[in-house]
């Protein structure tokens, strides 16, 4: 989440409580350090470029300001999510890394919605991404940014508004947005292989009793 | 004067594979970034365009050939070849030589203002 009077960033791991037979619990705990050790240990260059354009453009078009509704008087709605005039909204890009992985940006005069679609290998990969985002994005008013329903097509939306870039440093909310992109493959790469190692146990304790 | 959008793209085209054909992709580039088909509503000419100049873009397999061919564009042909490569990012062929293509068009233009034409500029639009 973002504490909003810094504008830090706190990163999430899933964290296994208690194992019995086959109930296993799970909480997120905060670990700042631990998932900067994660991230530098692994090698994200590859994501490199990819994040980079992604980073210009979010600062391209991250500048808001606050713009009142022109249908309904004294309402203020962020108009990217409104899409009924053409003239305050910018053009849409979308930028592809492969068939998996790409991101939407849509930007507006007092809005922008980056959606994301994350990169899954296989079956497991898609239950565990579509579970773990959909866990965050419940959880959207911690986040503050986050949209409480992803962009059909996509796996999960950030809504950004004038206030969050009024209230928040705009560099900073750029940062936020990037390295969720980062830490989401490897959170998820860690879940696969708990999950693998967890089935692991289970089945040499099921069948070591036929032994 | 409305323009012949489709006699421009076609000649275009032609123009590009020409260059191509003879590996000279300086020469295909300057003639992609040519005469732009703002306005046009065609869609089917406007996407035939953009995949003809992504096919030049994603022509340069070095990124040193890149950086060559980039230092001799106008501030013109960078805003043009910025709203291509983001039209070529779109697509789901994109090739991360695009995304070196983004990083090098940026830093030539020295700032983000190309980047936000792209996404401010409704009128001139190429996709």
């Amino acid at each position: 989440g973002i504490n909003a009077e810094y504008g830090t960033i706190t990163c999430f791991t899933l964290a296994r409580l208690s194992e019995e037979k086959q109930h296993f619990t799970y909480t997120l705990t905060p670990t700042h350090s631990e998932a900067l050790l994660m991230a530098a240990a692994k090698p994200g260059n590859e994501k490199k470029p990819y994040l980079d354009v992604i980073r210009s453009t979010l600062e391209a078009a991250m500048c808001l300001q606050n713009f009142a509704s022109q249908e309904v008087e004294r309402h203020n709605k962020p108009e990217v999510e409104w899409q009924n005039h053409k003239e305050l909204l910018l053009n849409p890009v979308t930028i592809v890394r492969n068939s998996g992985e790409k991101t939407l940006i849509e930007g507006s005069i007092n809005s922008i919605r980056v959606s994301v679609c994350i990169k899954k290998a296989d079956e497991l990969d898609t239950i565990l991404a579509k579970r773990f985002l959909r866990f965050l994005s419940q959880r959207a008013e911690n986040f503050i940014v986050l949209r409480r329903k992803p962009v059909k097509g996509y796996d999960i939306s950030f809504l950004v508004t004038n206030t969050h870039t009024e209230t928040m440093y705009k560099h900073k909310l750029v940062d936020f947005i990037i390295q969720f992109m980062t830490d989401i493959d490897s959170e998820i790469s860690d879940m696969k292989l708990a999950v693998s190692g967890r089935a692991r146990t289970v089945v040499t304790t099921y069948l070591g009793a036929f032994k | 004067m409305s323009r012949n959008y489709a006699a421009e793209i076609g000649a275009r085209g032609k123009e590009i594979t020409a260059a191509l054909n003879t590996s000279n992709t300086q020469a295909a580039l300057k003639a992609a970034l040519r005469d732009p088909p703002y306005g046009c509503t065609d869609e089917k000419l406007k996407a035939d365009n953009i995949a003809t100049v992504s096919g030049v873009l994603r022509s340069f397999k070095k990124e040193a050939d890149v950086d060559k061919v980039i230092d001799g564009l106008t501030v013109e042909e960078i805003d043009v070849l910025m709203k291509y490569i983001y039209a070529s990012l779109a697509r789901e062929d994109s090739d991360k030589i695009l995304l070196y293509w983004h990083a090098t068009t940026l830093k030539k233009a020295g700032g983000l203002g190309c980047v936000i034409r792209v996404l401010a500029d409704k009128l001139n639009t190429v996709v």
